[in-house]
């Protein structure tokens, strides 16, 4: 027997409003729950309810009415602005805490919009305590959280969120079986199985109110006459709340395959809690990981708060890996202090969020020294790596190109294996390399002349030596990005007197790209790099 | 122990040592200099070298180029404070998957230069540090074998408080490097 969770967040916007108020912003009198609070919209209509509070909705407002009209029925009304972008990612923000839970959580939406989430929970109930004490459980976290939810458990989904928005409003939490789902369900109204408004309107004309009153219609009259234009049909709906038709869950993240957690009953308020758990946590890990075969690449560790959300921390390695020792280490590299445990940390959860077969090799018993640098390489990498940042530890990369800034480029060392590298063609480049080359001013002599004198960083340097040019010749097909030609380029060497050796370049050709007109460009010199 | 360096004439040793510092005569030198150190590499196939260098260097006198040092296998790692440059160059040097470890840092005090010299023993590997403000005379003892001061051109070398007083000269010669020292040049 399946067992579906379904929270269904009552008010949800008014609930993300109340929890970001007093930490955004100073506290605002009109959240108080005795004052009636409508949050807007603007739409085509104008100006609409989008969400109330039980304040509200008891002094007989409702979702969609315009504020005019309510302002007109309840003149004090604290009326604010709705922000369903922020709602959206607020509960996409508790559906990662619901982690905590079960691995794959799925948002549900009502005809109001996004409003609950849902998970999966087969199996998994003797870890919260039981059946029985389950849904409990889950009601009581959330309230601590500051959510004002109904959870629902049942053994479908459409069961489930029918029972959570439908059921019995003085209960916050329900539970049904296999045995009792047909009973339950009956008493719902029509409503309850996630149809549209009119269908719900033409089963009203036809005097089926209720869900038990379509039990015993027969099923193809039933089909051809509720039928909507999408597909989404009576019978359908009908069959996926009593579990005739398979339904599927949509998780609002990828769930990783391994994962180990442990819950505490007492919040952990400091780090040491954590450094303390770590070990263990990543021993179960590897020891599932070794049942497979498998390394791990990308690791992330999770605290889930008490207040509702997610403190996480992730470090990537080259090579797959399952030594929990070494993955220690990376995450104290990483720096276990930007975990922040706010009110209390109750849950960690270890995940190896990308997997890859390992195999053990056995070592040489001669033990080359080549492949012990090798192999000593990525871990070294990966080091660098959690404390510099990933775009911080580079290797040069050569590309099929011969600009010379365009002929390598520097890429994150991590995961990354270098190529095969090219022999290189015998050219002479430099060292150091300026990117992206500084202009300079230069005196030489036409149409091709190496400088005599020139001046660089505002020194003005005299020729010595020189050798070249060496000319390169554009990329025609390559446009540059603002429209204008891309010319030849003649590369020099050239040594000062005071020894030092550059590489100038003169782009544009005297003669064949440069004519002399008043509309173009003059051919120019740019300094790009430093020999030894 | 005489803190104040002299320049002598001896030839520089051939054998890089276990910690070594080559400082740039000028802020248009450190080509010369970085060209210099990288020929301190112990003669292998192919030497895997690893320089970590602060991020204002790199912005201001341009990223080593790979194509100019063919041969040679880079890593990079891009720093931002001297304690950071410091730490990166003693993983380097203590894994011993480099053969040779750079470090552009302007500032080493001995307790610190110590931790690298262990460091580089454990891992097998040569550790040079690459400074660009030259001028020794006012650091105190620090625990690095040799110290070179690299110009283009013209390479001389002041001993450290336990080194070898050597001094080289190459002359200037455009198809040479200034790191190419032959032994014994007058």
């Amino acid at each position: 027997m399946r067992r579906i969770v379904s929270v269904w967040l009552i008010d949800w916007p008014v609930t993300v409003r109340a929890r970001s108020a007093g930490r955004t912003s100073p506290p605002d009198p009109a959240l108080a729950p005795a004052v009636p609070l409508a949050l807007i919209r603007r739409t085509a209509r104008g100006a609409v309810i989008h969400a109330l509070n039980p304040a509200a909705r008891a002094a007989g407002l409702r979702r969609g009415q315009t504020q005019a009209d309510a302002l007109a029925m309840i003149p004090a009304l604290a009326c604010r602005p709705a922000d369903p972008e922020a709602d959206r990612s607020a509960l996409e923000g508790l559906a990662v805490w619901a982690e905590r839970w079960s691995p794959a959580v799925s948002l549900s939406a009502s005809g109001d919009g996004l409003d609950g989430i849902c998970f999966d929970m087969t199996g998994a109930a003797h870890l919260f305590g039981g059946e029985a004490a389950l849904p409990d459980r889950i009601g009581t976290r959330l309230a601590e959280a500051g959510i004002g939810a109904r959870v629902a458990v049942a053994p479908t989904i459409g069961a489930a969120w029918a029972l959570a928005r439908h059921g019995d409003p003085e209960r916050r939490t329900l539970s049904v079986d296999d045995d009792s789902l047909r009973g339950s369900l009956a008493g719902l109204p029509v409503e309850a199985l996630r149809v549209g408004a009119n269908i719900v309107a033409e089963a009203r004309r036809f005097g089926l109110k209720r869900i038990g009153d379509l039990y015993p219609i027969p099923r193809a009259g039933l089909a051809r006459r509720f039928r909507e234009g999408d597909g989404i049909d009576l019978v359908r709906r009908l069959d996926q709340a009593l579990g005739f038709a398979a339904e599927a869950l949509v998780p609002v993240r990828a769930a990783p395959r391994y994962r180990v957690w442990e819950a505490h009953a007492e919040p952990l308020t400091d780090m040491d809690g954590i450094v303390a758990r770590l070990p263990g946590l990543a021993t179960d890990l590897a020891a599932a990981l070794d049942r497979d075969g498998q390394g791990a690449r990308a690791l992330t560790l999770s605290g889930f708060r008490t207040d509702g959300t997610v403190s996480g921390l992730s470090v990537r390695m080259s090579r797959p890996d399952r030594d929990p020792g070494v993955w220690l280490r990376l995450f104290r590299e990483r720096g276990l202090e930007r975990i922040d445990p706010g009110f209390g940390i109750d849950a960690l959860m270890l995940s190896a969020d990308l997997t890859e077969p390992v195999t053990a090799r056995q070592t040489e018993m001669t033990g080359q020294a080549v492949e012990d640098r090798a192999a000593a390489l990525a871990p070294l990498i990966d080091r660098l790596s959690a404390r510099l940042g990933e775009g911080r530890v580079l290797r040069p990369e050569p590309v099929d190109s011969w600009i010379p800034e365009r002929a390598e480029r520097l890429r994150p060392a991590l995961g990354h294996v270098p190529s095969v590298t090219d022999p290189g063609d015998g050219r002479r480049r430099p060292i150091l390399l300026l990117d992206p080359s500084e202009p300079i001013e230069a005196l030489a002599e036409l149409p091709d002349g190496a400088p005599a004198r020139f001046t660089w960083r505002r020194v003005s340097r005299r020729v010595k030596r020189s050798d070249g040019p060496e000319r390169l010749s554009p990329e025609w097909w390559r446009p540059r990005p603002d429209g204008r030609q891309v010319r030849t380029r003649d590369y020099y060497c050239v040594e000062d007197d005071g020894g030092r050796r550059y590489w100038l370049f003169r782009e544009g050709l005297y003669g064949r790209e440069y004519a002399g007109h008043d509309d173009e460009r003059a051919p120019s010199w740019w300094m790009h790099g430093m020999f030894a | 122990m005489d803190p104040s360096p002299r320049l002598s004439n001896a030839p520089y040793p051939a054998d890089p040592a276990v910690l070594e510092e080559v400082c740039a005569a000028g802020p248009g030198d450190l080509a010369s200099a970085f060209a210099f150190a990288l020929s301190r590499a112990p003669e292998a196939g192919r030497p895997v070298v690893f320089l970590a260098a602060p991020r204002a260097w790199l912005a201001e006198h341009g990223r080593p180029y790979g194509r100019g040092l063919p041969g040679v296998e880079l890593i990079l790692a891009a720093t931002s404070t001297g304690v950071e440059g410091l730490w990166a160059m003693e993983q380097a040097l203590r894994s011993g998957a480099v053969t040779m470890a750079l470090g552009g840092i302007e500032e080493a005090s001995l307790a610190q230069t110590r931790r690298l010299g262990f460091a580089a023993h454990e891992g097998g590997s040569v550790g040079v540090m690459l400074r660009l403000r030259g001028g020794g005379t006012e650091r105190g003892p620090t625990a690095l074998a040799h110290r070179a001061r690299g110009q283009c051109g013209r390479t001389r070398r002041r001993p450290g408080p336990g080194g070898r007083t050597i001094v080289g000269r190459t002359g200037a010669q455009p198809q040479r490097a200034a790191g190419c020292v032959d032994a014994g040049a007058g």
